[in-house]
Parts: C-alpha cells; structure tokens; sequence
C-alpha cells in the first residue's frame, strides 16, 4: 500500500513530463528543426552565384588546365558537407538555446525567457514538470529531425549515384563511339613534322582564350560534354560538339596539326628516288594537277594548313622563275598536306619529298620514320639514270639527257635500296601499292636511241631494259601502276593542263586504294602483272579500289 | 582562396534541384507510410 501511495506521485509526473516532451517534440519542435535543418541544408548548397568565395572549390590542377567536372567530385562535396551542416546546425540548435538557455532557465525556475517565476508553486512546476518535460521533447525532436534529415539525404544520395552514373557510363559510352569512328572511317592520325611522324591518338587542344595546351580535351572526369578552362572558356570534348574547331596540336613535338587532323582518313605517299631524279618537280606537279582535277570540277582539294599553302606557292614561285626545282636538302621532310574530297569522302594526303640522299644507303632509309605510315609509294624513276638505258644511247642522245640533269642513282638501284628497308618499317610490303612514275617525259619524247613511251609504260621500261624492276615491282607489292610524266611541262610558265593532270594520277590511284573514289579518274596507264592477276580473279573489291575504269 | 565557378554554380543549382526532389520524394514516402500504417 505504501509502495503504491509514493509510487502514484512519480508516475503522475513522470506522465505528465512523457506527455509535455512528446507533444512539444512531435507537435512543435520536430518541425521547427526539420525546417532549421532543411535550411541549413539548402544553404549549405550554395553558394551559387559564379565569382563568390567558396574554400570548397579546388585549385585547377598542374596536369590539366582544366577544373574537375562537377559531377565527378564536387557534387560529393557539396552535398556531403551541406548534409552534415544540416545535421550540426540542428544540434546546435538544440545545444544553444534550447538546452542551455531554455531547459537551463527552466531548471533555474525561471521562465524560458528568463523571468522568474511569479510565485514558489510556479517555480516548482516549472523544475519539476516543464523543465524535464521540454529537455526530453526537444532531445526527441531533435533525434526525430536529424532521422528524417536522414532519410532525406538518403534519398538526396541516391539521385546524386544516379546523376553520377550516368555522367560516368556516358564516359566511355562517348569515347566508344568517337573511337568506333574512327576505326570505321581508318582515320589513324599521324604527325607531318620530320623527326616526328610519331601516331596522334588524341591531339593536344589550344583554348582559344588563354592559349592553354589541352591535352586530354575527351569526355572524362573534368566533363562529359564539355571541359572548362582554367581561364573559363568551355571546351567541346567531341567532334559533334566543334573541338575540331580548336586548334590542335602533335602531342609529341608540339607542332601544330591541319584542322582536318583527327576526322579525315590520312594517305601517306611518300616520293622516293635519287637526288635529282625530279622527286620535287613532280609533287609539284602533282599539286598542280589535282588543282587541274578540282578546276574540272572532279575534286575539291584545299592545302590542310596555311604554311601548306606557302609552301606550295613558294615552290611554284621558284618552277616558274627557273623551271627548275632546287635540290630538297634539310634531313627528314615535313609532308605537305592536302585535303583531297571527292563526293561525300574526304583523305588528307601527306605527300613527303625526301631528299635523294635519303634512300642511298639502308641506315638512311631506315631513319625515315615516315615510311612506317605509307600507304604507297611513289617510285620517281629517273631511267636516264639507269647504266643500261645509258649503254643503248646513240651520241646525240647522250648529249641531250646530259642538258636533262641525270640522277646519280637509277630506279634499280632505288628500288634495291628501298625495298628491305620498307618490309621492316612498315611490315606490311605486300598490302602496299607501288605508283611508278617515269620522269622526264619531254627528254625522252626526243630521244632516238629508245622507243617512245607509249600508253603502256610497263611494257616499254621492259623494251628499255627494265624489266626486273617491273617484275619486281610486281611480285613485292600489292599492286604497281605505271606513269610516264613530264613535271617540266605540268609546271612552270605556261603549264599544259592534260599533263598536269595526267601529273595527278598516280596520286589518285593511291588514294583510290585508301577508298577515295578517284580510280575513274586515272588513265589506263601502265598496269603490272599483279594488278591484271588481280582484276583476272575478279575480286570484285580489289577490281574497284584499285582498277581505273 | 578559390571561386565559384560557372560550371560549379551550374552544379550547384541542379545540386538544389535534386535536393527539393529528395524532400518531396522523402515526403511522399513518408506520407505513404502513415497511410499504411493507419488504419
């Protein structure tokens, strides 16, 4: 009975305090610290304004001048930190001022605001009842508030790992199909510059702003879509986007690569043959033809680069001046690039011009690199040069191809010299085509002792005495064409047109082979042995891309 | 010290965007529940 007699008091006020703390947690305070937190939290995601101060954002980093995309990690941050901001400030605010301003005032008798109770009864309510009473109801509401907080961020997590994973999946989803691109297109960039020549699998971008080298401008953790500078600017990660519009740059030596670099299928047709067998009076020719093919309007063909325009103005310049082409000197070339479309595909021809030193020895050979990449070769055949074409000359003929200026080195000993060198670059000799090209025309149109060059020129270097290098020919490469040209008269003051263009023709049927369709346009010309087996199997593929019609 | 970015400011506000989803979302969810729950 005693027992029951003091134990009624304390479950009164013990009910009484359960029932104060639960209704001023639940009914009040729960949400007024579910807003104080949602408000916290709201404010710990910003700020948002560009340009205000914020300790949270990184520095740009020493490798890239880019900044972080936001999804790859400044998302995490902000809404990890206004998270525990949330949570700390309701905690704060049970701490100060309900707990040690409120409950203590309480405790103290005195009223919340710190009046104190008007009369000892009140006081004593106050200690006794509402002082537990509001501890216990905002320690509920705030273990109440920062639980739903949590759920929140839970929620608030989740979108964040979904926002993320998208970003992220797109990624290599991105990189997949610009790769998939490429491949499919065969566009495998390459750099122009001597002592380079190295592969450029992603180019070195300039912001257009600030000047500052990119070089890993492709989706990724600093953007899907986009890059942001250091300086700001936004830079298009993809093609579709317009990065080909930056200026790009060899990631290996820095130098600058043409606009079509990255998109367009690039041909290497490197000109080989001794020193003054007519290698850049020919490419000369060769530029000048296709711009003949492009007035037809059979072609478009824009220079890849401004400095290849010079270039090919400058030696244009000197051909009409002096109708002759200095000697190429200067070690490893720089390839002179040109955009070459026809119909709706487009190759970016490299034609290199070494200089004839280049293939007197194997060692010389083997250090132009450049002929790793070529997807022909163009063999510049100075015949003249040859000891047994020499040896069939009468006197007045002899006197005659001395004015002609003779290569110290025939297309024989050219082609001896070249071709083991070219199985161990490239080592892929028998996939590639061989364009011959017989210079000197109008010197050998004079010429008594040997037959005219006709429309098979094949057959009459095997009249001359050449024909080892026809079968040669035949047997080490996928296919051989041969021309008869006249640089002399495709250049210089008063070019003949038809020759210009005939000028262009091996060029053309090399990059038909790269599946540009320029096969129609070439001439009959001169085929090898192994191109007419070719068209006998009637491989039907081979018959299009490498068969003039 | 660092800056806000516009690409961080860009963030930030699709950062909010997502919050307010998560309140609503958590509210639903929670409304969902006492009406289960209730009888």
């Amino acid at each position: 009975m005693n027992t029951v007699t003091l134990a009624f008091p304390l479950v009164v006020l013990l009910g009484s305090v359960l029932v104060i703390g639960v209704g001023l947690g639940l009914f009040r305070l729960l949400w007024a610290f579910l807003g104080i937190g949602v408000r916290a939290v709201w404010r710990g995601l910003g700020p948002r304004q560009p340009g205000l101060p914020d300790q949270r954002v990184p520095l740009v980093g020493a490798g890239e001048p880019a900044h972080l995309a936001y999804w790859w990690r400044q998302l995490w941050v902000d809404a990890v930190s206004a998270a525990w901001y949330g949570t700390r400030v309701v905690w704060t605010v049970l701490s100060d001022p309900w707990l040690e301003r409120f409950v203590r005032n309480l405790f103290h008798g005195r009223r919340p605001s710190g009046v104190r109770g008007s009369s000892p009864g009140s006081r004593f309510l106050l200690v006794v009842l509402v002082g537990p009473g509001v501890a216990l109801g905002a320690l509920l509401a705030a273990v109440l508030a920062t639980a739903v907080l949590g759920v929140v961020d839970a929620v608030f997590a989740l979108l964040l790992g979904l926002v993320w994973l998208g970003c992220a999946a797109a990624v290599p989803v991105l990189r997949g199909v610009q790769r998939g691109r490429l491949l499919v297109r065969g566009v495998r960039m390459k750099c122009p510059y001597p002592g380079c020549y190295r592969a450029v699998p992603l180019a070195v971008h300039r912001c257009p702003d600030c000047r500052a080298e990119h070089r890993g401008l492709r989706p990724g953790r600093y953007g899907v879509l986009w890059h942001a500078c250091a300086c700001g600017r936004r830079l298009p990660t993809t093609r579709l986007a317009g990065r080909g519009r930056l200026a790009s740059l060899c990631p290996h030596c820095a130098r600058p690569l043409p606009a079509t670099a990255g998109t367009t299928r690039v041909v290497h047709a490197p000109l080989v043959g001794g020193t003054s067998s007519g290698k850049t009076m020919l490419m000369a020719a060769m530029v000048e033809g296709l711009h003949a093919w492009a007035r037809r309007g059979d072609l478009t063909v824009e220079y890849a680069s401004d400095e290849d325009r010079r270039t090919a103005v400058e030696l244009g310049q000197e051909l009409k001046q002096s109708s002759w082409a200095r000697a190429t000197t200067g070690g490893q070339p720089r390839a002179l690039m040109l955009t070459v479309t026809r119909g709706r595909r487009r190759r970016l021809l490299y034609l290199y011009d070494p200089m004839g030193e280049s293939v007197s020895d194997a060692e010389r050979v083997r250090a132009q690199g450049y002929l790793a990449h070529a997807d022909g070769v163009v063999l510049v055949a100075d015949v003249l040069a040859d000891p047994k074409v020499r040896g069939r000359l009468g006197p007045e003929d002899a006197r005659r191809i001395a004015d002609a200026r003779p290569s110290a080195q025939g297309p024989w000993e050219t082609y001896q010299r070249l071709t083991g060198e070219l199985a161990a670059l490239t080592g892929r000799r028998g996939r590639l085509s061989v364009a011959t090209v017989v210079t000197k025309r109008d010197v050998l149109d004079q010429l008594t002792s040997l037959p005219v060059p006709g429309a098979r020129i094949d057959g009459w270097l095997e009249e001359i005495g050449l024909g080892g290098l026809v079968r040669a020919l035949g047997h080490d490469f996928r296919s051989a064409r041969y021309w008869a040209v006249s640089a002399h008269a495709a250049t210089g003051t008063g070019p003949l047109e038809p020759e210009q263009r005939r000028a262009a023709e091996p060029v053309l049927w090399l990059l038909a082979a790269s599946g540009l369709r320029t096969g129609a346009l070439t001439g009959p010309g001169g085929t090898g042995d192994k191109e007419r087996r070719i068209r006998l199997r009637g491989n039907g593929e081979r018959e299009r891309k490498y068969s003039p019609a | 010290m660092t800056q806000v970015t516009p690409p961080i400011a860009r963030g930030r506000r699709m950062l909010a965007g997502l919050f307010i989803t998560s309140l609503v979302l958590t509210a639903a969810a929670l409304a969902l529940l006492v009406r289960w729950l209730l009888p």
